[in-house]
């Protein structure tokens, strides 16, 4: 079932946004839109969010450490 | 083997939005949230003095926050009569889940806790002045270097705690490799590094910069990725027949808080599974990582998936492809019946976890976004950036939305506003979350505890942890108060089934306690009640 691979060790690679394989275009196309609509609906979180002075709360969040 | 009960002690993020005083505002916070929570005042401190809880009242002390014993890891400790309970600790508010059997039940009583939590944030927030908020963040760090737990507690059998802590290392290895390799469904995801760690822009985890060493039982510094303390909240092992003799429990500090529901689910049943594994000494050392620690910490920086870390073998596995390897063996393993009366639901936990690592190795992640917090997370702070130019991953823009995802308000929580439109997977409904807003587990020792303490009141609650209530009533023909304890020691008694028809609502408190035989202790003040009382979580 899993086929183990061997490389040498190597640091971990820069941050980058996650991408889907490649696949058929019209498969492609539906996945973007759900995509879409998916991330739509959190658009208006973000604004709110945003619409925030983000220094100051930032600021505010200093905690206690805990366990 | 023992079935694996879960419980769960989590901390809150907690502050004051508004003030602009530069200070920390989080004891006030935690403490505003708490006088919010209805439950019945636990008392700390008292047992030294030999005074109980009766004299205490009549003398006038501040009962409800612990009289004059103070301590900043446990104040005001209240339990609720859904067999919960809710404290402070170190200036967070900590949500104790009740014992639960099923992955399913913790996922439907962790979401109801954060509701009576949300209820209390409401309240709280009426009572403060126009431009002030008390912040109420579902994380496990500040992104200031402070980090908070969100600690999970299985039971398991003495023998196999013994065998991972303390007769043979390939248990711990087993256990610390499953751990490393789970962050890629148990992370939360968080913006940059933190204590001391090298700069990075995301990564899936919020406690991997914190884990400092493989194995040790601290909680609050140098914390560990299998963490050590041995405290069974079973009764008093020295007990000859006590249920703690076979039993302990273990605490695991290594995880995040989940949201998403099928992050939750995974993130404890699929530790059952692998915890009945090592209990049947089941355990492929094929699957040991050379350095759990460092594979945490690689794996943690990238959320592509593409890291390898080096096996004990020599071979080098991405996090997912060792998450596999695990599955492989669990198949087999719950196959034989070897989860059978141990794990409810194995089976389609398994096909959960399969699905979730197929998705993941495909890196499929707008089918994922619904169901793990970290691509969720991301996804949604990479739109933020894609739609404003000028924002950056080091924009404080960037990690005031990191913190706004896990907030609990219903009106900044990132991940609400995807739960209430609909796009987030369910494993539980919010009938079944409701109900257990108010009712305890029916198939744990937290049915009887909670049904007590509503039979007995506050007035008659001398005492209370996991595993014993001790309840006070005067006796008619003295001054002296009669105590008797109730033993809770064996958390898989006083179920439903055991104890339910003893609740009938004629029978007195007396009543109820000679059918659980429970002895008179003595008409004395208790000087020592033998119980000793453990504070931490």
């Amino acid at each position: 079932m899993i086929q183990r691979e061997r490389n040498n060790d190597r640091e971990p690679e820069q941050t980058q946004q996650p991408t889907a394989p490649a696949m058929p275009s019209q498969s492609l196309n539906n996945t973007r839109e759900a995509a879409e609509r998916f991330l739509a609906a959190g658009d208006d979180a973000i604004n709110r969010a945003l619409s925030a002075n983000s220094e100051d709360f930032l600021a505010a969040n200093r905690q206690a450490g805990g366990q | 083997m023992l079935p694996k009960l879960c419980g769960a002690d989590i901390e809150l993020g907690n502050f004051t939005v508004g003030k602009g005083s530069g200070r920390s505002t989080g004891g006030e916070a935690s403490r505003a949230l708490l006088r919010e929570i209805d439950g019945l005042p636990r008392r700390t401190g008292y047992y030294a003095t030999g005074y109980s809880a009766y004299q205490y009242k009549t003398a006038g002390y501040d009962y409800e926050y612990g009289g004059y014993g103070y301590n900043p890891q446990d104040w005001g400790r209240k339990w609720l009569t859904n067999g919960s309970c809710v404290y402070i600790d170190l200036d967070h508010l900590e949500l104790c889940l009740p014992e639960v059997i099923s992955a399913y039940d913790h996922v439907a009583a962790w979401h109801a806790m954060l509701r009576i939590a949300r209820r209390a944030q409401t309240a709280a927030n009426g009572k403060l002045p126009a431009g002030q908020k008390y912040q109420v963040l579902i994380n496990n760090s500040d992104g200031q270097d402070h980090s908070y737990g969100s600690h999970l507690d299985f039971l398991i059998t003495r023998k196999a705690w013994d065998a991972i802590f303390q007769r043979k290392l390939h248990p711990l290895l087993f256990l610390a490799a499953f751990q490393a390799s789970s962050i890629v469904y148990t992370g939360q995801g968080k913006v940059g590094a933190e204590n001391g760690r090298p700069p990075v822009s995301f990564q899936l985890t919020q406690r991997a910069d914190f884990m400092e060493t493989l194995v040790s039982a601290e909680t609050t510094f140098c914390r560990p990725v299998v963490n050590s303390r041995d405290e069974t909240l079973c009764g008093r092992a020295a007990i000859a027949d006590s249920a703690s003799k076979n039993m302990a429990r273990l605490h695991v500090i290594f995880f995040d808080n989940t949201l998403c529901h099928v992050a939750s689910l995974l993130k404890v049943g699929v530790m059952q599974i692998i915890l009945s594994m090592i209990e049947a000494e089941c355990v492929g050392r094929d699957l040991l990582l050379d350095d759990p620690l460092l594979a945490t910490i690689l794996w943690s920086r990238d959320p592509t998936l593409q890291a390898r870390s080096r096996m004990l073998s020599g071979a080098q596995l991405t996090a997912v492809e060792l998450q596999l390897l695990f599955l492989e063996s669990a198949r087999k393993f719950v196959a034989n019946g070897g989860c059978d009366g141990f794990v409810p639901r194995a089976g389609e936990i398994l096909d959960l976890w399969e699905d979730t690592l197929v998705k993941l190795k495909a890196r499929d992640f707008t089918a994922l976004a619904p169901r793990l917090d970290w691509v969720l997370k991301l996804r949604t702070l990479v739109r933020a950036m894609q739609q404003r130019a000028a924002l950056t991953w080091d924009s404080p823009e960037i990690k005031h939305l990191d913190h706004l995802y896990s907030s609990l308000d219903l009106s900044d929580g990132l991940y609400w506003a995807y739960e209430k439109a609909d796009l987030v997977e369910r494993i539980v409904s919010h009938e079944q979350i409701e109900h257990l807003t108010q009712e305890p587990p029916d198939d744990t020792r937290a049915y009887t505890r909670a049904m007590l303490l509503r039979k007995a009141g506050p007035e008659k609650v001398d005492d209370v942890d996991w595993d014993m209530i001790r309840l006070s009533e005067m006796d008619s023909g003295s001054r002296w108060p009669v105590n008797r304890t109730v033993d809770l020691a064996d958390p898989l008694a006083f179920t439903r089934a055991e104890t339910e028809k003893l609740f009938r609502e004629d029978a007195s408190l007396s009543e109820i306690l000679d059918a659980l035989e429970i002895p008179d202790c003595d008409k004395a003040i208790v000087q020592s009640a033998g119980h000793q009382t453990k504070y931490l979580n």
